[in-house]
C-alpha cells in the first residue's frame, strides 16, 4: 500500500516549511503534499487541470487547509469538497492563524473534522502538529473510500 | 454681517443725528438774523415773532448735545454736556418765573419755553444718568410725545393764525422755536430706542406699526394743511365759506377713506404674508425632515459601513500579522537547532530574544483583538452580582502564585444592571491589574467597594502597590501606554485602555487617584440603560 498523503493547502512557503520541518521532526514519514491555492487543490482532489493524469482513488488520508488563501479560500473549499460526492467523507482539518468565531462557526457548519489554530511559538507549533499526526495516522480510522 | 437689529439701530442713530443738526441750524440761522438785523431769518415772516437770542442758543445747545446723544462719548464730554443741560434747566426756570417776577426785563423769551427747556434738559439728564430702563426710557418717551404735541401746536397756531402769537402777553413762541422743539422731542424719543412704549407703537414690521405709520402722518399732515388751507383763503373775496367747509369734509372724508383703506390693505398684506410664510415654513420643515430622514439612514449605513471595514480590518490583524510572527519564531528556532554548534553563547541568547520579542508582539496583537472586539458585541443586559464576580477573579488570582500574600476585601451584595461578560471584563482587568503592582509588597491588599462618599454610584478598586505619578494620569486609559519600565512590570498596555473602552461602552466614567508608592485606586461608575 502507498504511503498515506497529508495534504496541505497554504500559499505561504514560508509557512509550507516550517509546517514541513515540523512533520519531519515528529517523525512522521507520509508524504507531505503542500498545494499553494485552493482552486489548484481542488484540481490535485478531483484529478482535473494539471493533475488530469493522477489517480482519483489516491485520497489524502487528511487536508490540512488554510482558511485565507488565493483564488478559492479555505471556506469555499470545504463546502466543494463536501457537496463533491466522491470527496464528500475526505477529513478535512482546519490549519489557521484565525481565531474569529466567525470562521470557527462557518468552518464546523459545513463540516469540518477539526480546527487547529497555529500558535506563534514554533515549539508548541511542533507539539501539535506532533499530535496532530498521532491522532489522524495512527487513532483515527479512515473513512471508506466512496465507490 | 450686519444684523437687522443693528442696521435699525445705526438707522435710529443716524436720524436722531441729522434731528439734532437741523435743530442747531434752525438755531444758528436765527441768530444769525438777530446779530446782523435781517430778523425775518429769526421769525420766518416778517409779521411772525422772531426767536430771542437765549433761545436761539439754548436750541443750538440742545441740537449738539441730541445730534451726538447715542454715539460714544468721552466722560470729559458727559461732564461738560452735563453741565449745559444743569445751566439751561436753571435758565428755563428762570424764563417761567420771568413771567411773574419779570426777572430779565425786557425778555423776548417766552415762559413756556422755558418749561420746555427745563423739561427737555431734565430729560436728557435722566436719559445720560440714570442706567438704561424700560421704565425710564418709557417715562422719557411718553414725556416726549407731550413735548411733540406742545411743538405741533405751536406750530399749528401758526399755521390756523392764532392772535395769540403776534406778540401778546405772555410773550408767545416764534415758529421757528415750535419746529425745533418738535424736532428735539422727536429725538429724545428715538434715543430712547426701539423698545419704548411709543416707539414700539411706530417700529417693525408688524401691523400695528405700520397702520400707525401711515396714520399718524395722514391725521396731523391733513390737519395742518387743512389749517393753512383754511388760513389763506377764508377770507379771499368772492369765495363761499360754505363752500370751504364743504371742500374741507369732502377733503377730510376723503382723507378718512384713504387711511381706512390702506390699513386695510396693510393687515390683509401682512396676513396673506404670515401665511405664505407660513406655508413655505411648514414645506420647508417637511422637507427638512425627509432629508433628515435620509441622512440618519445614509450614517447608519455610513456606520455599519465603517464597522464592517472595521471588521475586517481586525480579521486581517489576527490573521497576517501573525503569521510573519509565526515564521520570524519558526526560522529563529530552525537556526538555533541547526546552526547552534555554529553560534556562542551570545548567538544563541540573540535568538531567545528575538523568540521571547515574538511572543510579545503576539500577544499585543491577541490583546488588541480582544479591544476591537468589545466595540463590536452587543450589549446584553441582566444583573449582575459584582461582588460574587470579584470573589471568582480574586479567587482565581490567589492561585496563580502560592507564593505570594494576597489578601482581598470585597465589599459583598453590590448588585448592578449590565453586560455580564464585559463586567467581567472590567473586573478582571483591574484586579489584574492590581495584582500586578502589588507583587513587590509583602502583603498585597486589593479592596473591591462601592464608594459611599462620592456622588452617585461609585465603585473603586483599591491597592497597596506601586502607584503612579497623578502627572501622566491623563494617559493611564490610552492603548498601549504603559506607566512602568518593561523590565519591572511586563505588559501590553491594553489592559486599561480596555476596561475604559468597556465602561464607556456602559455609559459610565472612570478614573484613577495614586500616589507614587502609596497605592492606587481606581473609580468607576455604570449608568444602566
Amino acid at each position: 500500500m502507498d504511503k498515506k498523503i497529508i495534504l496541505l493547502v497554504e500559499d505561504n512557503p514560508s509557512d509550507v516549511a516550517l509546517t514541513r520541518r515540523a512533520f519531519e521532526k515528529s517523525k512522521i514519514v507520509n508524504e507531505l503534499i503542500a498545494i499553494e491555492d485552493g482552486k489548484e487543490a481542488l484540481e490535485y482532489l478531483q484529478g482535473a487541470g494539471k493533475y488530469s493524469g493522477r489517480d482519483r482513488n489516491i485520497l489524502p488520508i487528511v487536508v490540512l487547509l488554510d482558511i485565507k488563501l488565493p483564488l478559492i479560500d479555505g471556506i469555499t473549499l470545504l463546502k466543494t469538497i463536501r457537496n463533491d460526492p466522491r470527496l464528500r467523507r475526505l477529513p478535512v482539518v482546519m490549519l489557521t492563524s484565525s481565531k474569529e468565531e466567525s470562521d470557527l462557526a462557518e468552518s464546523y457548519d459545513h463540516g469540518v473534522n477539526g480546527f487547529i489554530r497555529k500558535p506563534v511559538c514554533s515549539r508548541e507549533f511542533e507539539k501539535t502538529i506532533e499530535t496532530f499526526s498521532l491522532f489522524w495516522l495512527l487513532i483515527n480510522e479512515p473513512p471508506p473510500v466512496v465507490k | 454681517m450686519k444684523t437687522h437689529i443693528q442696521d435699525r439701530q445705526d438707522r435710529q442713530d443716524r436720524f436722531i443725528a441729522l434731528v439734532g443738526i437741523i435743530t442747531t441750524a434752525i438755531a444758528l440761522i436765527a441768530m444769525l438774523g438777530l446779530i446782523t438785523g435781517w430778523t425775518i431769518l429769526a421769525s420766518v415772516r416778517s409779521e411772525y415773532m422772531p426767536m430771542p437770542m437765549i433761545s436761539a442758543i439754548i436750541f443750538s445747545a440742545f441740537g449738539i448735545i441730541i445730534h451726538r446723544f447715542n454715539r460714544a462719548a468721552s466722560s470729559k464730554w458727559v461732564s461738560i454736556a452735563s453741565g449745559v443741560l444743569i445751566l439751561i434747566m436753571i435758565t428755563g426756570v428762570l424764563l417761567v418765573l420771568d413771567a411773574f417776577y419779570d426777572i430779565f426785563p425786557g425778555s423776548q423769551a417766552s415762559p413756556y419755553i422755558g418749561l420746555f427747556f427745563a423739561i427737555f434738559s431734565l430729560l436728557c439728564l435722566l436719559k445720560k444718568i440714570l442706567p438704561p430702563g424700560k421704565l425710564i426710557n418709557n417715562i422719557i418717551s411718553i414725556t416726549g410725545v407731550i413735548l411733540l404735541c406742545f411743538g405741533f401746536t405751536i406750530v399749528l397756531a401758526y399755521l390756523v393764525g392764532t392772535p395769540l402769537l403776534y406778540g401778546k402777553e405772555p410773550v408767545p413762541i416764534a415758529l421757528n422755536g415750535g419746529v425745533c422743539v418738535m424736532l428735539l422731542s422727536l429725538g429724545i424719543i428715538s434715543a430712547c430706542g426701539e423698545e419704548n412704549v411709543v416707539l414700539r407703537l411706530f417700529a417693525g414690521n408688524g401691523p400695528n406699526a405700520k397702520i400707525q405709520r401711515k396714520i399718524v402722518p395722514l391725521v396731523f399732515g391733513s390737519i395742518s394743511m387743512g389749517s393753512l388751507f383754511f388760513v389763506n383763503f377764508h377770507d379771499i373775496r368772492g369765495v363761499n365759506y360754505a363752500i370751504i367747509s364743504a371742500g374741507g369734509i369732502i377733503l377730510v372724508s376723503l382723507v378718512s377713506v384713504i387711511i381706512v383703506q390702506s390699513s386695510v390693505e396693510t393687515i390683509l398684506n401682512d396676513a396673506t404674508k404670515n401665511y405664505e410664510e407660513n406655508k413655505l415654513y411648514n414645506f420647508k420643515i417637511s422637507e427638512l425632515n425627509n432629508s433628515l430622514e435620509q441622512r440618519v439612514a445614509d450614517r447608519t449605513k455610513q456606520a455599519s459601513d465603517l464597522n464592517r471595514e472595521l471588521e475586517s480590518f481586525s480579521y486581517s490583524v489576527s490573521h497576517d500579522l501573525r503569521s510573519p510572527l509565526r515564521g520570524i519564531d519558526g526560522w529563529s528556532l530552525a537556526l538555533f537547532e541547526d546552526y547552534s554548534d555554529k553560534l556562542d553563547a551570545k548567538g544563541v541568547e540573540y535568538i531567545n530574544t528575538i523568540r521571547k520579542e515574538t511572543q510579545r508582539m503576539s500577544s499585543l496583537i491577541d490583546d488588541l483583538i480582544k479591544l476591537s472586539h468589545l466595540s463590536r458585541s452587543e450589549l446584553k443586559y441582566s444583573v449582575v452580582d459584582l461582588s460574587k464576580l470579584a470573589s471568582a477573579i480574586a479567587g482565581r488570582l490567589g492561585g496563580v502564585d502560592p507564593a505570594r500574600k494576597l489578601e482581598f476585601l470585597i465589599e459583598p451584595g453590590l448588585v448592578v444592571t449590565g453586560d455580564s461578560g464585559l463586567l467581567e471584563v472590567v473586573l478582571s482587568n483591574l484586579f489584574e491589574n492590581s495584582y500586578k503592582f502589588t507583587g513587590t509588597r509583602a502583603k498585597a491588599i486589593i479592596e473591591f467597594g462601592l464608594d459611599k462618599e462620592k456622588e452617585g454610584e461609585v465603585f473603586y478598586v483599591k491597592d497597596n502597590g506601586v502607584g503612579f505619578d497623578m502627572a501622566y494620569a491623563g494617559k493611564l486609559f490610552g492603548a498601549f501606554q504603559r506607566m512602568h519600565k518593561h523590565s519591572e512590570y511586563p505588559g501590553t498596555g491594553i489592559g486599561l485602555a480596555t476596561v475604559r473602552r468597556v465602561i464607556t461602552l456602559l455609559n459610565g466614567t472612570i478614573w484613577a487617584e495614586s500616589k507614587i508608592d502609596e497605592g492606587a485606586t481606581f473609580y468607576f461608575n455604570l449608568r444602566a440603560q
